[in-house]
């Protein structure tokens, strides 16, 4: 019995007067992918933010390999090994992509050198090293999702919280984006995904589902023991 | 070509001014009024360490670097970072403030005589390229070029230039990545202080030094600013030799009196026209 | 229920200032000495300064240096008047008005256009100008050296005694309060006040906002003009060393402390700022530390000055005094009120029809081709999942987003790239996702706001409360009760609107849409974050909006919610209408469930109908 690499809980996050967690738990295994979904609204993504330390949580712990990250700044969690990419293909838009990808470095501190960086990011995905030195804003929607995603690998997280990576990705971009996570958890990093398609959910990229709604856990469970049905009763079409 | 000079010289401290407002301007998108003031506490530094107490300039500039990226600091943690909106109409009334502030305090150390501060060098002019120029404005036409330099590759050539214009870029994002955003504002403000404090020494030596000094000039680093683009160094640069320029032609051609007049209605109409800027790329945003 | 006494006091609340007028006449002219009664006007001088500072600045929040300037304006054309033989005051003042307006047009014209920082450097500017402006006008200004011989005013051709001076100067100051108070109490002070807390609402209810600022701006000028023609008959002589940078810092300091929201705070700074330096010479040397610390501390803390501070114990006294009842804020169900069919209340509903809209974001296209069609009396609701393109759709139809491609119709009229402020005069209204309400308004100024572009009441109907003003307010009010007794809100109309709970803002939000009689409601997003109870009402409250013959163009992720409201139903998946119909063909419509569950549940369909 491993011991949780990451580990929420008891998590209430609130935005002023408006509570979005009430008391969520969440735990995640060293190298395995769980999937958060939920109706719009339920939560998710506020957790992410509470994870990641963006949203303070007002009740609750947050533990990383047995380490108390509950009250460690936000700018200092890449460090410790937490990586969000928020939802909606967010990247620098004005600073070139060689740029971008060298910011997800930031916090490494120099412990390997530019040139490595990128050689990694285009390895990864060899669709931006072509356009290297071009301006993020004026990628495709699919690439800056990808420059995203390279960005926050490139800090080497532990633990990788993706936020609806697909979300506004024609479906052939989609497979691309979900080619590249199956390759990460081939790599051993541990995932929180937040997404909508529970058909890739389910599908095989998820080890564990937790069903969120109104900010508390409706189910959770192995993915391989959910069906279709049990989700959907309690997700979008409910 | 005097008058090139004369206007390149006094161009040099608009373009000092608005490299001032760039540096805390690029790295939180904050606008920071009191920023000539700290031109101005060089400027009186100067005067009281050579002048009145007789020590060397290099301990003068040292002591400038010092106390201009303390009082930097100290102006943001108390005016600035206990705002909730940091872009807004907030920071417009506290950094004037500040600004008020620095005078009245400068003001009671000091009183209100304009006083002389000589420069350490010759006071002969040179005759460059067919005109005279005194060493003192050689020097300061150098001294903001090389700064306008320094700050362009620190900004484009640096992991810190970078992190601070991602900052001002998606300041969530920034964070996300690891960049304390926090820090870099401050270290901003430290900076512009320091440097700001260190060259007014040798403004000083030019404008006199008067508490005065800052109010005239805040208005001549927005106009550089505003010519060249908010946010760029090079534009600043651009932008303060263009005002300055302009205005020495003006005087000289058309009358002392409009020289400023002439500046005004040249503000009003960039800003009408072209808000961006000739070289910016950024607008101060736009409501 | 908030008492009737204090209610039929809020109303007549409009004596008080005539009232004290009279008293700062006639008392001064009797108890003080000459001297005295002259610093009373210099008192009165800097109110008609702060005044309109208070309004540019404390009302509309725009920082500006320009009032010396405004200031010099009026002293100098009353200078130059009476350099040519025109003593008579109210000509004077006419002139000095004007010519402050002008000065603020000039200065203000290019700075708003930017942003509100321009607008404080360039007003700045022009006071730092001041002195070469005068000096070039030389032979008209007196140049540096000034301008003397500004003596014996006279009114309609009688010349002035000092006594009879004063009575002028003290009615015009009173008359300029109580015509700030009243714009500031009428639609254009609402709008400023809305434009202050958020442009895009404000821009949403019609108003715009660069308009609003430029108005603010000159409006605030007028005063400060007719401040200067006074300065200059009670000196008998000007020079540009009287119209400096710090005389303006000494304003906004001046403003700052009395409180810049309000107009009683314009006497009490100004009176600080003429006796405080009276009463200790060392004040002199440090009034601009402490003019400065009051700034810093005020944008910090954005304190309301002592008016507010005075404000505050007000509200305490007559809290305590008149006692208000528990604040258990039960929703009376819609309908259930006496004689409520709705009194009548219909909505004039137009015909949307959007075609192939198309908006890219650099390489990314929110917008590919999107169309649909919105009928009165029905709820068009418009579904998909995040980053789909409904908001960006949203945003396109009420003016906030300009689309590259396509047309947008509203009842025969087009609204393709008209800006926000303009859909909204044409009879848009829409509601934000975070109910943007402004601070310490009630519930029932909340729903008034919606009408704020609802044909017009100008300036000067507002200021002197014209017939046009009044059958405006009335209309506005019966309007906005009668929208809040159609979702049985009435019971809160006096209640402060922050204090509610989410769900009964959200409510607001659609009932200030309704009280503009729009002829599209465009709602977005209302059922995020609502519990059962807040859908159930929500849900009665559009069903009603939709009953009495509203365009209901509602965007929503809560797919349950929107299948069981709506009457017709669009799908958008990366920009694109992917579906259409009703929300019986749209449960079982095949693209939907793929772009929902994705396409293994597709294979699957047969069981997941069952499953509700």
């Amino acid at each position: 019995m491993t011991a949780p690499l990451l580990d929420v809980q008891g998590a209430r996050i609130a935005y002023g007067d408006l509570t979005a967690v009430w008391d969520v738990s969440l735990t995640l295994r060293a190298g395995t992918t769980c999937a958060l979904v939920g109706r719009n609204g339920a939560g998710k993504s506020t957790l992410l933010l509470g994870i990641v330390g963006l949203l303070p949580l007002k009740a609750g712990t947050l533990e990383l390999d047995g380490e108390d990250l509950t009250h460690v700044p936000s700018h200092r969690r890449t460090s410790r090994g937490i990586a969000l990419v928020p939802e909606g293909k967010r990247v620098f838009r004005d600073m070139t992509v060689r740029e971008n990808l060298l910011l997800g470095g930031f916090s490494r501190r120099g412990r390997s050198g530019e040139t490595q960086i990128l050689e990694g990011a285009f390895a990864r995905f060899p669709a931006l090293a072509p356009r290297q030195d071009e301006r993020a804003g004026a990628l495709s929607g699919g690439q800056q999702q990808m420059l995203a995603l390279a960005q926050a690998l490139v800090s080497e997280p532990r633990v990788l919280l993706l936020d609806e990576p697909a979300s506004g990705l024609a479906p052939a971009i989609v497979e691309e984006v979900y080619a590249a996570i199956e390759d990460l958890k081939a790599e051993g990093i541990s995932i929180v995904l937040v997404e909508q398609e529970l058909d890739k959910v389910l599908g095989g990229i998820a080890d564990d589902v937790v069903l969120v709604d109104s900010g508390r856990v409706v189910l959770a469970g192995a993915a391989a023991d959910l069906s279709l049905e049990q989700l959907t009763a309690g997700a979008s079409l409910g | 070509m005097t008058v090139v000079w004369a206007g390149l010289a006094t161009g040099a401290l608009y373009a000092i001014v608005a490299l001032g407002f760039n540096i805390v301007l690029s790295a939180s998108g904050v606008f920071n009024f009191a920023a000539p003031q700290f031109l101005m506490l060089g400027a009186m530094l100067s005067y009281q360490g050579v002048v009145a107490d007789g020590l060397p300039y290099v301990l003068i500039i040292f002591a400038g670097l010092m106390a201009g990226g303390l009082l930097g600091v100290v102006e943001e943690v108390l005016a600035i970072r206990p705002l909730k909106d940091v872009r807004g109409h907030g920071a417009l009334v506290t950094t004037v403030g500040v600004s008020v502030v620095l005078e009245g305090i400068a003001l009671i150390i000091w009183g209100s005589q304009a006083r002389v501060v000589p420069f350490f060098g010759s006071e002969e002019p040179l005759t460059i390229l067919g005109g005279r120029v005194a060493p003192l404005d050689l020097m300061l036409i150098v001294v903001a070029v090389t700064l306008g330099v320094a700050l362009w590759l620190l900004s484009e050539r640096t992991r810190l230039g970078m992190a601070s214009r991602a900052s001002t870029s998606d300041r969530e994002l920034a964070v996300l990545r690891g960049v304390d955003v926090r820090a870099i504002r401050a270290g901003a403000f430290a900076l512009a202080g320091a440097v700001l404090v260190a060259v007014g020494t040798l403004v000083g030596m030019k404008l006199g030094a008067s508490v005065t000094l800052g109010g005239d000039l805040v208005v001549l680093g927005f106009v550089a600013l505003a010519l060249g683009g908010f946010g760029s160094y090079p534009g600043a640069l651009v932008g303060g030799f263009a005002a300055g320029l302009i205005q020495l032609l003006t005087a000289r051609y058309i009358g002392d009196d409009y020289q400023l007049v002439t500046l005004y209605i040249l503000l009003l109409a960039v800003l009408l026209v072209i808000p961006g800027g000739l070289l910016g790329q950024r607008k101060l945003r736009h409501v | 229920m908030s008492s009737p006494s204090l209610q039929l006091m809020a109303r007549h609340s409009w004596a008080g200032l005539p009232l004290l007028g009279l008293l700062s006449i006639a008392l001064p002219l009797v108890a003080l000495s000459g001297s005295g009664q002259r610093q009373f006007i210099v008192i009165a001088i800097y109110t008609l300064i702060v005044v309109g500072l208070n309004l540019s600045f404390g009302y509309a929040g725009e920082l500006a240096f320009g009032q010396a300037a405004m200031f010099a304006a009026g002293a100098y054309a009353a200078g130059i008047l009476a350099a040519n033989g025109y003593r008579d005051l109210l000509v004077a003042l006419l002139v000095g008005m004007a010519a402050a307006a002008v000065v603020a047009l000039i200065s203000g014209i290019p700075g708003l256009r930017l942003n509100l920082w321009a607008l404080a450097v360039t007003s700045f500017f022009l006071v730092i100008l001041l002195p070469r402006i005068v000096s070039i006008g030389e032979e008209h200004t007196g140049g540096l050296a000034g301008l003397s011989g500004i003596t014996g005013p006279r009114l309609a051709g009688v010349a002035l005694t000092f006594e009879q001076y004063f009575a002028v100067a003290v009615t015009v100051a009173c008359l300029w309060l109580i015509g700030i108070r009243n714009l500031v109490r009428s639609r254009i002070g609402t709008s400023m006040r809305v434009l202050r807390e958020s442009p895009v609402l404000a821009e949403s209810l019609g108003a715009s906002a660069y308009r609003i600022r430029v108005r603010a701006y000159v409006l605030g000028g007028l005063p400060a003009g007719a401040a200067g023609v006074i300065y200059a008959y009670l000196n008998g002589y000007i020079s540009p060393d009287a119209f400096t940078l710090q005389l303006s810092i000494a304003i906004l300091a001046a403003s700052v402390v009395g409180g810049s929201d309000s107009i009683w705070g314009a006497p009490i700074g100004a009176a600080i700022l003429v006796l405080g330096p009276l009463q200790s010479a060392a004040f002199e040397r440090y009034s601009l530390v402490v003019y400065g610390a009051f700034l810093v501390l005020a944008g910090v803390a954005f304190g309301s000055g002592l008016a507010g501070i005075g404000r505050a114990a007000l509200r305490r006294l007559t809290a305590r005094v008149f006692r208000s009842d528990a604040t258990t804020f039960v929703v009376a169900p819609a309908g259930s009120q006496e004689g409520s069919d709705d009194d009548g209340l219909t909505i004039d509903g137009q015909r949307l029809v959007v075609e192939d809209v198309r908006k890219a974001f650099g390489g990314n296209r929110a917008l590919d081709g999107a169309e649909l069609v919105a009928e009165p009396g029905r709820i068009t609701a418009i579904l998909g999942a995040n980053g789909a393109g409904k908001t960006t759709l949203l945003n396109t139809i009420s003016g906030f987003i300009a689309p590259d491609q396509g047309r947008i119709v509203l009842g025969g009229e087009s609204l393709t790239g008209r800006r926000a402020h303009d859909v909204a005069r044409l009879g848009v209204g829409r509601t934000f996702q975070t109910p943007l309400v402004p601070r310490s308004v009630s519930v029932l100024e909340v729903v008034e706001a919606g009408r704020l572009s609802h044909g017009s009441v100008g300036v000067v109907a507002s200021m002197f409360r014209l017939p046009r003003f009044w059958r405006a307010r009335r209309e506005d009010h019966r309007r906005s009760v009668q929208a809040l007794r159609f979702a049985g809100l009435e019971e809160l109309a006096s209640k402060d609107a922050e204090a509610l709970p989410l769900g009964t803002r959200r409510l607001l939000e659609v009932v200030r849409a309704v009280a503009r009689e729009p002829k599209l409601m465009l709602l977005d997003e209302p059922a995020a974050g609502l519990d059962d109870d807040g859908l159930a009402e929500l849900g009665t409250l559009v069903r009603r909006s939709r009953d009495v013959g509203a365009t209901v163009v509602i965007v929503e992720h809560n797919v349950p919610f929107v299948l069981d409201l709506a009457d017709d139903v669009y799908v958008m998946h990366l920009g694109k209408v992917i579906a259409s119909g009703s929300p019986e063909e749209i449960r079982r419509h095949p693209a939907v469930i793929e772009s929902y569950l994705g396409r293994g549940a597709a294979t699957t369909t047969p069981e997941t109908e069952e499953v509700r």
